[in-house]
């Protein structure tokens, strides 16, 4: 039997604060006993797969874990964790396992765990380089703990770095975007992911701008300081490859591509989401639900949807275009055994005559204008 | 059953006067319905429109045995009536077949606008009235007061009125002593050849379309050939039947009675509402007085907005209109919209109920548009051309005049409404002829208005403004010369024929600007900027422009966001499907709907 190759995602959904503008599932300042209590369920939570056919000797590639902020669990729990997910997951060849960190959350024994248990990639919350738009946003770090991070993670061996940073922040110029852009690269992190801040119902920015207490830029200023990044970062080298995500060559996130690609990942922990057999799972948020489930040796699913085969062609597309290399045809016919053309034809030709998608033999891709525009665009295809 | 026991009588009243609930009184009074079945609260209500609107919109004939307390067994034929205002049609055709009509008038309200309308209408068809006066359990109840209003104001005497309580089940013997005693017997000629009136018709998928029928000389049984005096045409009688109030299987009808028959009519069109049926071997000479037939207040275009689901709307609009004869409709284009239909209604209510009909029933998606009327152009050259689209307009200079159509029109209305019925008449263009006190209290308006100024919301605009007291007839005169321009609109560029209209000079500018700001709000933003323009000819009065997108994109899409983005995106999708293509740019349907808010804040 062909082995399958596949990512898998841990949840941690633990944090030291809330961020004004985050709505994830995330609880705050959780006590060790409770972390602990999460992991052992969570350990538990691969052992209830076989339950539901999930077969142990997949091929795991990636291995991501995020939050929330996993790095606020605490020396002995991230260990157990880790090495719990070894002894499970046995991955034979692991291609990439990241860590999302908190500049901050992390002292050097922690990053040394991390390594030793084989985290090869750890992706920053920065945001940004301003201590105003960082008390702004409420995260629970300066500027000062960024770099004294970033410094430690080099020095001990991780030559694979990510950071992300938010625009569009309130009365945010061109210019303070540039300079924060340009601290980012003087990093020489190996990839980027840059965000326009959106006001998420039910978060304190949200609220706050209901209020009228507070604003984000206008859709102009957006659009110029997405234009700017890319410009910006291209000059330094980076390759925008997808929507968000900027990397040096050779240096993408192996794990989203998988997001991107439509291929199968396994989602571990509360809130957690994953996509077998086309079955699209997310698991229960509340942390009493999942854990009475786990307890039960039950799979703690809250939703589950089958994608047939007419929803696959339309998810391979929506998320493939993200991508700047776009959907390919190769792709594309072995997996449904016909051609892009065939299937959406009048949809391509429509904003390939408007200058939004280009396609040649090798893909079908968003242009520029396109990836602007993306949200209206890809509404057609479905 | 001989004539002299049956008795045909219909009820007449305001909305929510009581009528609905006095007609289930009656009915399990006399044992037609045992309190037990009576599982809706107003039985004879029968579609689930009615019962969400709280109205009645399809009549229905339920007959009735009563035993009196004379011993005697009468057959009773109950005919419901609706009782908004854009029915007065249907109200028209129960009165027709009926001999009396119970005049049920609310204690705590006294005589209102629906009242009168139908009881001028029920003495035109020389209808024996009689008064009840009902919710009398209330405690604002005057019933003394409502019944000398009626004698003044109607000139109905109420010595003998009827005091109830439909809700407490007072008064209802007395009521159906009335209907035995005080409504005259039908008096056809029982051996004469058959001449049954229809007044009403439904179309059922397993016998075709049913006939409701009065009978009125004669006799028709299963088995017999028939004949449509209007069109000729012969057919034999599957089915005779008799609502109870569900469809029950009878023998025969004979003289006096009130049914439906089943012919194997496969054409809606062979059964005509007003028709006289007769005997097809041994037919009558002269078929029954026809009545009025409805006028159209209201016109607008019904297109789909997939442009293959026409035949769809064809066939529903004759489906339609089988079981609703004043509905009209005739073919009608647009280079925007494609094929569709000019249609006719009673009302805006009328016009509101049809659409949700066919999107309900029919599973249609509607592009409603704005109505127009058929101009003359009189070209430089001597030419006359009949427009009725507004597309159709030669250009400019080739136009000498446009001519539009006038109607004269008759207002009924309070004395105390004349001045705000002046001033409606006066906004739309309408030339003052003469005003006539019929009584101390009540006016006849007689104006001249162009057409195209009444056939939107006049109707309304004249209800509202006279708490729904003015009626209004009218009929189309001649055509007379008017300032009259072309205004088109402009979307990207293009115009989009569906949306221009013709109007009065004065009005261009205004009207003009309206649009164009409430299309700006409607059309959706789109992937570039859309300019909005009105314009008469070359010249563009009014401009407006709809903001191209510059960022719109889903920044974050990993695993947990799959399941919901792609919701979004579907929810989008869905959006989508109600707007129509036009050129490049999508519209939805409400964007068409916005050239018929006249004038709104």
């Amino acid at each position: 039997m062909k082995e399958r190759a596949m990512g898998v995602y841990v949840h941690i959904p633990f944090c030291t604060t809330r961020c004004n503008y985050c709505d994830f599932y995330s609880n705050a300042n959780v006590g060790a006993p409770q972390q602990g209590q999460y992991i052992t369920s969570l350990l538990h939570e691969w052992e209830c797969y076989s339950a539901c056919g999930v077969r142990h000797d997949w091929n795991i590639e990636t291995l991501y874990i995020g939050g929330g902020t996993p790095t606020v669990l605490v020396d002995q729990h991230l260990e157990r964790l880790l090495e719990g997910l070894m002894e499970r997951l046995k991955p034979r060849n692991l291609q990439e396992f990241t860590v999302e960190a908190n500049p901050g959350t992390l002292t050097e024994e922690k990053l040394k765990i991390l390594r030793d248990h084989g985290c090869d990639r750890l992706s920053l919350g920065v945001q940004s380089f301003d201590p105003f738009y960082l008390r702004w946003l409420g995260r629970s770090h300066d500027v000062r703990a960024v770099y004294e991070s970033w410094e430690m993670a080099r020095r001990l061996g991780w030559e694979n770095l990510s950071l992300d940073l938010m625009y569009g922040l309130q009365d945010q110029t061109l210019d303070h975007w540039r300079q924060t852009l340009d601290q980012a690269i003087a990093l020489e992190p190996e990839h980027l992911s840059l965000y326009q801040l959106n006001l998420e119902p039910g978060t304190p920015l949200a609220e706050q701008a209901a209020r009228g207490e507070v604003h984000t830029v206008d859709e102009e200023t957006a659009r110029q300081q997405y234009l700017l990044a890319r410009e910006r970062l291209l000059a330094a080298g980076y390759v925008h490859y997808e929507i968000s995500n900027f990397a040096k060559p050779g240096r993408e996130s192996r794990h989203n591509t998988l997001y991107w690609k439509n291929k199968e990942y396994a989602g571990m922990g509360a809130g957690a989401s994953g996509y077998i057999n086309h079955v699209r799972y997310t698991n229960h948020k509340d942390l009493l639900l999942y854990t009475r489930m786990i307890k039960r040796n039950l799979v703690p699913r809250a939703f589950e949807e089958t994608i047939d085969r007419e929803m696959q062609k339309k998810e391979m597309l929506f998320l493939g275009l993200r991508m700047t290399e776009g959907v390919h045809q190769r792709d594309y016919r072995e997996c449904f055994g016909r051609t892009l053309e065939e299937d959406f034809g009048a949809v391509i030709q429509k904003h390939v005559a408007t200058g939004m998608m280009e396609m040649d033999a090798k893909s079908l891709r968003l242009t520029l204008e396109g990836l602007l525009q993306s949200n209206e665009i890809l509404v057609d295809f479905f | 059953m001989k004539q002299d026991k049956i008795r045909n009588f219909c009820i007449i009243a305001h909305i929510d006067h009581g009528k609905s609930t006095l007609a289930d009184r009656i009915l399990e009074y006399t044992g037609t319905l045992t309190a037990r079945e009576m599982t809706s609260k107003q039985i004879l209500d029968q579609m689930d429109l009615e019962k969400e609107r709280g109205i009645t919109i399809k009549l229905t004939a339920v007959r009735m045995n009563y035993t009196a307390p004379d011993g005697e067994t009468y057959l009773l034929n109950l005919i419901d009536t609706p009782g908004h205002v854009d029915f007065s049609y249907e109200v028209s055709r129960s009165l027709a077949a009926c001999e009396g009509a119970l005049l049920v008038v609310d204690a705590t309200q006294g005589i209102e606008a629906q009242t009168l309308a139908n009881v001028y209408l029920a003495l035109e068809h020389n209808l024996e009235i009689i008064p009840v006066i009902n919710k009398i359990d209330l405690p604002s109840a005057d019933p003394e007061g409502v019944k000398k209003e009626i004698e003044e104001v109607i000139g109905l005497d109420c010595s003998e009125a009827i005091m109830a309580s439909a809700k407490e089940g007072t008064g209802i013997p007395e009521v159906l002593e009335a209907v035995i005693h005080r409504i005259p017997c039908p008096k056809g000629n029982p051996d004469g050849p058959l001449k049954a009136l229809i007044f009403d018709s439904n179309f059922d998928a397993y016998r075709g379309a049913l006939s409701y029928i009065r009978v009125v000389d004669g006799r028709v049984a299963k088995g017999d050939t028939i004949q449509m005096m209007s069109t000729g045409r012969k057919f034999e009688v599957i089915e005779t039947g008799v609502f109870v109030p569900s469809p029950k299987i009878v023998d025969s009808l004979e003289a006096g009675m009130v049914g439906y028959l089943a012919a194997s009519i496969k054409n809606v069109k062979d059964t005509r509402v007003g028709d006289t049926i007769t005997d097809g071997l041994n037919p009558a000479t002269q078929p029954l007085p026809g009545y009025r037939h409805a006028t159209p207040m209201v016109f607008c275009g019904l297109y789909p907005v997939e442009t293959n689901d026409y035949e769809k709307l064809r066939d529903a609009l004759e489906k339609l209109q089988l079981n609703d004869a004043s509905l009209l409709y005739e073919p009608e284009t647009s280079v925007a919209l494609g094929f569709g239909f000019r249609c006719g209604f009673l009302g805006l209510l009328h016009m509101d109920i049809v659409q949700e009909r066919l999107e309900r029933e029919y599973d249609l998606s509607l592009i409603v548009t704005a109505p127009s009327v058929i101009y003359k152009v009189i070209q430089t050259n001597g030419e006359a051309l009949m427009v009725d689209n507004p597309v159709k307009l030669p250009p400019v200079q080739k136009i000498e005049t446009i001519l539009e159509p006038y109607v004269s029109a008759s207002i009924m209305v309070p004395s105390d409404f004349v001045g705000a019925v002046m001033e409606l008449c006066r906004d739309k263009r309408g030339t003052f002829i003469t005003m006539e006190y019929m009584t101390a209290t009540r006016v006849h308006l007689h104006y001249e208005l162009p057409l195209a100024e009444i056939i939107y919301d006049f109707f309304d605009e004249l209800k509202s403004r006279t708490k729904g007291y003015a009626s209004l007839d009218y009929e189309i005169k001649d055509y007379r010369a008017s300032d009259l321009v072309k205004l088109d609109i402009l979307i990207n560029g293009e115009i989009v024929d569906a949306l221009s209209i013709i109007v009065h000079t004065e009005k261009a500018q205004v009207r003009g600007r309206k649009l164009v700001v409430r299309l700006r709000s409607l059309i959706p933003r789109q992937m570039f900027e859309v300019p909005i323009q009105a314009a008469i000819g070359s010249k563009i009065i009014a401009r407006e422009s709809v903001k191209a997108f510059r960022k719109n994109v889903i920044d974050k899409c990993y695993g947990g966001d799959i399941s919901r983005k792609r919701k979004l995106l579907e929810k989008q999708k869905e959006g989508k499907k109600r707007m129509k293509q036009v050129g490049s740019v999508e519209i939805p349907q409400e964007a068409f709907m916005a050239v018929l808010s006249l004038d709104e804040e």
